[in-house]
């Protein structure tokens, strides 16, 4: 309600709370992006930067054989593990939002809490999991159903979609469960009691009710996928270079137009993928 | 039996997500160079061999410096940000969100990139005071959120009472405003330090030659697994799982004393 009468005088000074906020995005993130499309169409001959606007750039892009193949494997990758890991968090939100009760909030807790320790160290512990002498092979040995340690478990594709996954559930869960959770369960007793079978019911009800967290759930999933970097390097096997870390070799290289140029159409799509939920995004709650 | 299944289901669904932490924090304590079955004993061999790691120690000073001026300098911009995000309307307030959001959900390689590339314009080497910067810019849109929370179930009466009994705008802040929202400032403290502590990609194009501890373990994780790995693994997933619990307990709180006023958002 206070939302709808004019500002007090208080109220207009508690806007310079917004300055500095505005130098560090425009300073820190606007600018350097702006720089970035700058590098784009700046070339380097011999460790230097020419600063003559040339197409080259994108045009070594799209004429190259690799790196276009690299970007769609990436985004191929990333709509595959999207699709997995909404596939599995749907489930596990609504086990957490109807069958936990007091447990509700531990439960919660313990999915965040996954997602805000460090990615690198739960990656290590995948790696120490998947390996030749991890738990899996070693525990398939011992119990006599392998011979020989599972070739796909580490350094596959398959590795990199499972961590990927793992990685990104947490995130999914939550989305979804903040929308299960506003949801009125009322109309599913409703459509159970006009002899909807429960399935039925979940279709036409439950799913039409929660598609806004679906949504939301694959955009915030897809985005940071797109950026994988480290979870390829580490469980990824020859066939799994994907554009972040390629852009990143470009870099190291000081070929920085180009990495430049790369990172610019990756920034595009991803700004692609975030408008495509915008509407279901509130933003004033955005709480992850 | 949908029931049934789906408890099932959620029991597996816990257990995807926490049982590589629990093995990798078990084998930290096993007496075998490989952390891996067989279980040959307990040791704390490799915890106490961090001890003497002291290109280790070095790696964690930088951390924790950076970690700390990130965190004081994000918290304060952050909340000077969520009064007027939270308690004024002005024109373009959605695009002026998105803006304000965007560092924190575009990949992390991208922000890397961009400000590698900013500080290379800017002849600005690379050193502590650029790895401070990026990881401002991205943990700056948490600290919004998280004090905006806090804000949003503010009772604003007590303000206007302590104005009405005289005290001045500033004494309102002190006393009155102040106090309310300090657990969810120190919340987002908490939530910021473990961000920075953890980021790695950022980190990773604008560190030039300053290790941090996450460019120290991204060292030792190319050369594979090893116990002594797993041992600085559990030590760290422990402090950070401390830090956020008790931030975490303290935003509660603040949601507690929401519901207890009977103004749950």
């Amino acid at each position: 309600m206070s939302r709808l009468v004019k500002p007090t005088r208080s109220e207009r000074v508690l806007l310079w709370g917004l300055l500095p906020v505005a130098v560090v995005q425009v300073g820190l993130f606007v600018v350097p992006m702006a720089i970035m499309l700058l590098y784009s169409f700046w070339s380097t001959r011999n460790f230097q930067i020419v600063t003559t606007f040339t197409l080259d750039n994108y045009r070594a892009f799209f004429e190259s054989w690799t790196y276009p193949r690299v970007l769609l494997r990436t985004l191929g990758t990333a709509l595959v593990i999207t699709a997995a890991t909404l596939v599995l968090a749907y489930p596990l939100a609504y086990f957490i939002v109807r069958y936990t009760r007091r447990w509700q909030k531990v439960l919660l807790a313990a999915v965040i809490l996954s997602f805000w320790t460090s990615g690198l160290l739960r990656a290590y512990a995948w790696m120490a999991v998947l390996g030749h002498g991890g738990i899996i092979n070693k525990g398939l040995r011992a119990l006599g159903l392998i011979d020989a340690p599972l070739p796909f478990l580490l350094y596959s594709p398959f590795s990199v979609v499972l961590v990927m996954t793992y990685f990104s559930l947490p995130f999914a869960v939550v989305a979804i469960y903040s929308s299960l959770e506003k949801m009125d369960w009322a109309l599913l007793d409703a459509a159970g009691d006009l002899g909807a079978r429960p399935l039925r019911a979940f279709w036409h009800v439950t799913l039409p009710q929660t598609l806004p967290g679906v949504v939301s759930a694959a955009a915030l999933t897809f985005v940071p996928l797109v950026g994988m970097f480290f979870v390829p390097l580490l469980v990824g096997g020859s066939t799994s270079v994907m554009i972040a870390p390629l852009i990143a070799n470009q870099m190291q290289a000081f070929q920085l137009g180009l990495g430049a140029a790369m990172s610019f159409i990756v920034a595009l799509i991803v700004l692609a993928a975030l408008a495509l939920p915008w509407r279901y995004l509130d933003l004033d709650r955005l709480e992850r | 039996m949908a029931r049934r299944l789906l408890i099932v289901y959620g029991v597996l669904g816990f257990a995807f997500l926490y049982l590589p932490i629990a093995f990798l924090v078990l084998f930290s304590f096993n007496d075998n160079i490989i952390p891996s079955l067989p279980f040959r004993g307990f040791t704390l061999r490799w915890y106490r061999e961090l001890g003497f790691d002291f290109v280790l120690h070095d790696a964690l000073y930088n951390s924790l410096v950076i970690a700390s001026i990130t965190t004081a300098t994000s918290t304060v911009i952050g909340t000077l940000a969520a009064f007027p995000l939270v308690r004024c309307t002005f024109a373009f307030k959605r695009s002026a969100q998105a803006l304000m959001i965007l560092p924190m959900v575009i990949p992390h390689f991208l922000m890397g990139v961009a400000l590698l590339l900013f500080f290379a314009f800017l002849h600005l080497p690379l050193s502590r005071l650029t790895i401070v910067l990026g990881h401002i810019v991205f943990t700056v849109p948490f600290a919004i959120l998280i004090v905006s929370a806090r804000l949003y179930g503010f009772d604003r009466a007590l303000e206007r009472a302590a104005g009405d009994l005289g005290a001045t705008p500033a004494r309102v802040f002190w006393h009155v405003t102040l106090p309310l929202i300090l657990p969810g400032v120190v919340g987002a403290a908490l939530f910021v330090f473990t961000l920075s502590m953890d980021e790695f990609l950022i980190t990773f194009f604008v560190s030039g030659q300053k290790g941090t501890l996450t460019m120290y373990i991204w060292s030792l994780l190319k050369d594979g697994i090893a116990p002594r790995v797993n041992a600085l693994a559990s030590v760290l997933l422990a402090a950070s799982f401390v830090l956020l619990l008790v931030g975490g307990w303290l935003l509660d709180r603040g949601a507690a004393w929401r519901s207890a006023q009977g103004r749950t958002p």
